[in-house]
């Protein structure tokens, strides 16, 4: 009796593979997915599919093979592409490692951009936190122009840059959490804006670049700087470095802690001082509704490392100098920060700062938040910035050089 | 009926069935309903269902105090006589086996929407009830053991899942704090309190356990920290996802747990967490099967309940194909909770009152 059960259940054990069962040799799995407006309302839809071998200890059978394999497909939406994609590919597509997903930017402004996303997520393979980047040219040019030098699995380049776009902070880490979180009305969502091609190269002594903008010379084409401003799910418009990481800073939990940036020197027009500023604390938000034109007051508590000034004035050691510099810093850093918020208002007319959530907080009820129309009043507000700065150090160095080579006169 | 020649069950073991049975609920279709007439308030519900049924319960324990020893069943009968004791029998048995026919396919649906695509529907509730009927088939006191045994494990679980997700927490996210309203929200923490019936069917059970205050202490910790569980990871689910985009979701627990991973080497880590998941889904139905059993078995007043284990996982895979979709899964389970509000809110003072009933007549006597 015993034995009959056991011979009874055993089999349920194998059953489990029968469906959906996977073979690891039979899996292409897609790291990037890229996509593009395509003719009739349908999508182009590139998948960038790495390829497992490269960068193994596996290499000797595959010396000769590219590290992934770039494939295009134009389709009704992402999954039915998949489908599409074993005409070509000959193993079964799988978006289990997803990472990164690129939006041409022609798509992102197209209005039915937010149905693409929406209809895409619903495939359970597609995880929610999956990187959204704009691209400025088309996606497809986008992966095919990306080779970067230093690391040969597409995947890895991806997930290190990740991690560094939380560091720097000139562009928004933006996953499709965050844009199906802010899909609802006037609802505001920046994303990464990236591009492969680097032709409207400037120099500017500040760090307002937009991708494409960066001044460099060789490397990687691939530039990631700035954010794209969606609105209700479609893109309106861009921020560049300088600004996304000050909207980054006007809300109220960030990932990026510490940041370089220059300024313009008190006393010498002509030379910048660049330091390294440390969030220290919380942004504070005060909010009083209670007008027809809301009062916003926010503060933002900054520490500073003065890293260098080409003005080579005794800052270190001149008390009043350093007041002076304290002031001029405190008050360049509101000046920028008060025109980004003036910028949303205006021109992009919502909330890029995740107020909206300390505004919830006033209500007592979601239909009396709903009713108060967050974004409407946002639009009028009045908006007062404070600077909390302090300057920790001046580096290693006491005295500027100049000093030393006057006192030897 | 002979529970002599069955091994009883101890508190700590009893205790955590009941978090393991009643915590479940944090992972399946009973969180994103709540959340639609809830709002950025429905972390609330549970703490308020509970609330309510505890009443309910508080009203039933006086009379099972009075006849330590004795079970739901027996008590019924014995108050309400051969119609009245079976009546009440069948009534909890129907409500009991409706929501097991509709809570596991809401199971087997997560399972086939979020991780086997391509099985066929009947074939994982077969599965899946197959092995809760081997578990159940081995009787209360192994269903007891096997709880113990992984309680920890699971709760640890749990732990380090919230810890991973502790990053993209954002708590301000709870706000606006009432949600639809305060009276919109005791209104369906009321209506939806049924979800926490188990500690009206439980009662049943005392008989198998130890000692009188071992079954009550353990209902009482095991319902009380599992609503506390929901209820937290339920403002967990709403301050990673934010509302109105949690009504949008269908399983947030699964999401939540496609989130996470361990460092940057281990980035799938949700295979980790469905596999306990899994475990713990085959002890919950196991727990139900040997219920509805034991209900059913009571109310035709025969000893071999155990014989019916085989025929009622049976009937609750048959029932819950019936269903066409997930969403018409959730309207039935929408439907049952309301009607079996009203039977587990208004069984307890019936139950009372044919006991005052009872012990007046037999006091003139």
């Amino acid at each position: 009796m015993r034995k009959l059960k056991l011979a009874l259940i055993l089999p349920l054990l194998f059953t489990a593979g029968c469906w959906d069962h996977l073979e690891l040799e039979e899996q292409a799995f897609v790291v990037v997915v890229g996509l593009d407006k395509g003719p009739k309302n349908t999508v182009e839809v590139t998948f960038q599919i790495a390829n497992p071998q490269k960068g193994s200890s596996d290499i000797g059978t595959a010396e000769s093979e590219p590290p992934s394999d770039t494939v295009r497909f134009t389709s009704p939406d992402v999954l039915s592409a998949k489908d599409l994609a074993n005409t070509v590919v000959t193993r079964t597509i799988n978006f289990a490692h997803l990472k990164t997903m690129i939006v041409h930017e022609a798509l992102a402004r197209d209005e039915a951009f937010p149905h693409i996303a929406g209809a895409a997520i619903r495939d359970p393979e597609l995880r929610r936190e999956v990187a959204l980047i704009v691209s400025r040219e088309k996606a497809y040019d986008f992966i095919q122009k990306n080779r970067p030098r230093l690391e040969t699995r597409p995947h890895k380049y991806f997930e290190l840059m990740q991690q560094r776009w939380k560091e720097t902070g000139f562009v928004p880490f933006s996953t499709f959490n965050q844009y199906l979180q802010q899909q609802v009305v006037d609802s505001m969502f920046l994303a990464i804006y990236a591009t492969a091609d680097s032709k409207n190269y400037r120099v500017s002594r500040k760090d307002d670049y937009l991708a494409g903008e960066v001044p460099k010379h060789s490397g990687d084409p691939v530039q990631m700087m700035g954010a794209a401003v969606f609105r209700n799910g479609r893109m309106i418009g861009t921020l560049n470095g300088q600004q996304m990481r000050w909207a980054q800073m006007l809300r109220h939990k960030t990932s990026i802690d510490a940041f370089i940036a220059s300024f313009t020197d008190p006393l010498d027009e002509q030379a910048m001082v660049t330091v390294r500023l440390f969030k220290n604390g919380g942004t504070k938000v005060r909010l009083n509704l209670a007008k027809e034109r809301p009062d916003i007051h926010v503060t933002i508590p900054l520490r500073a490392q003065i890293l260098s000034f080409t003005s080579l004035q005794p800052y270190a050691t001149d008390t009043e100098k350093q007041i002076l510099l304290e002031r001029h810093l405190k008050e360049e850093i509101e000046q920028e920060v008060l025109d980004v918020i003036r910028l949303s208002q205006r021109k992009f007319q919502g909330d890029l700062f995740e107020w909206e959530l300390i505004a919830r907080k006033q209500f007592m009820t979601m239909p009396a938040y709903q009713a108060y129309g967050w974004a409407k009043h946002y639009r009028k507000a009045n908006v007062e910035v404070k600077v909390d700065l302090r300057i920790e150090n001046f580096g290693k160095q006491r005295t500027p050089y100049s000093e030393t080579v006057k006192g030897g006169d | 009926m002979n529970t002599s020649m069955q091994e009883k069950v101890g508190g700590r073991e009893f205790t955590s069935i009941f978090l393991i049975v009643v915590g479940m609920k944090l992972s399946d279709i009973t969180t994103t309903i709540l959340f639609e007439s809830g709002q950025t308030a429905g972390w609330m519900i549970p703490l308020l269902s509970l609330a309510f049924m505890l009443v309910a319960y508080v009203v039933l324990m006086s009379v099972l105090k009075r006849r330590a020893g004795q079970g739901l069943p027996e008590i019924v009968f014995t108050v309400g006589g051969k119609f009245g004791g079976g009546l009440i029998c069948l009534l909890l048995f129907a409500a009991a086996l409706l929501m097991t026919a509709v809570t596991s396919r809401g199971y087997v649906d997560i399972i086939n929407v979020m991780v086997h695509q391509q099985s066929p529907l009947y074939a994982l509730y077969l599965m899946l009830m197959a092995a809760a009927f081997y578990v159940a088939s081995r009787g209360f006191a192994a269903i007891a053991r096997v709880s113990w045994m992984l309680i920890f494990l699971i709760e640890g679980a749990i732990v380090l899942l919230v810890s991973i997700m502790w990053e993209d927490i954002d708590w301000m996210r709870l706000y606006p704090w009432a949600g639809p309203g305060v009276l919109e929200i005791v209104r369906t923490g009321f209506m939806h309190s049924a979800m926490f019936g188990e500690i009206i069917l439980a009662t049943a059970l005392v008989p198998q356990v130890t000692t009188f205050k071992a079954f009550r202490i353990g209902s009482v910790v095991g319902f009380i920290v599992s609503s506390l569980k929901i209820s937290f990871l339920m403002a967990v689910y709403l301050s990673v996802f934010d509302y109105p985009e949690i009504i949008h979701i269908a399983y947030p627990f699964q999401q939540l747990t496609k989130n996470t991973s361990f460092g940057r080497v281990f980035t799938h880590a949700e295979s980790f967490f469905i596999g306990f998941w899994l475990i713990i889904s085959v002890i919950y139905f196991a727990f139900y099967i040997y219920l509805l059993a034991y209900l059913f078995g009571h109310a035709l007043r025969t000893d071999r309940y155990q014989k019916l284990l085989l025929p009622m996982a049976g009937l609750v895979v048959f029932i819950g194909l019936i269903p066409g979709n997930t969403e018409q899964v959730r309207s039935y389970w929408e439907l049952l909770i309301s009607y079996s509000t009203v039977l587990y809110g208004a069984l307890p003072f019936v139950i009372w009152l044919l006991d005052w009933n009872w012990r007046r007549r037999h006091a003139k006597t």
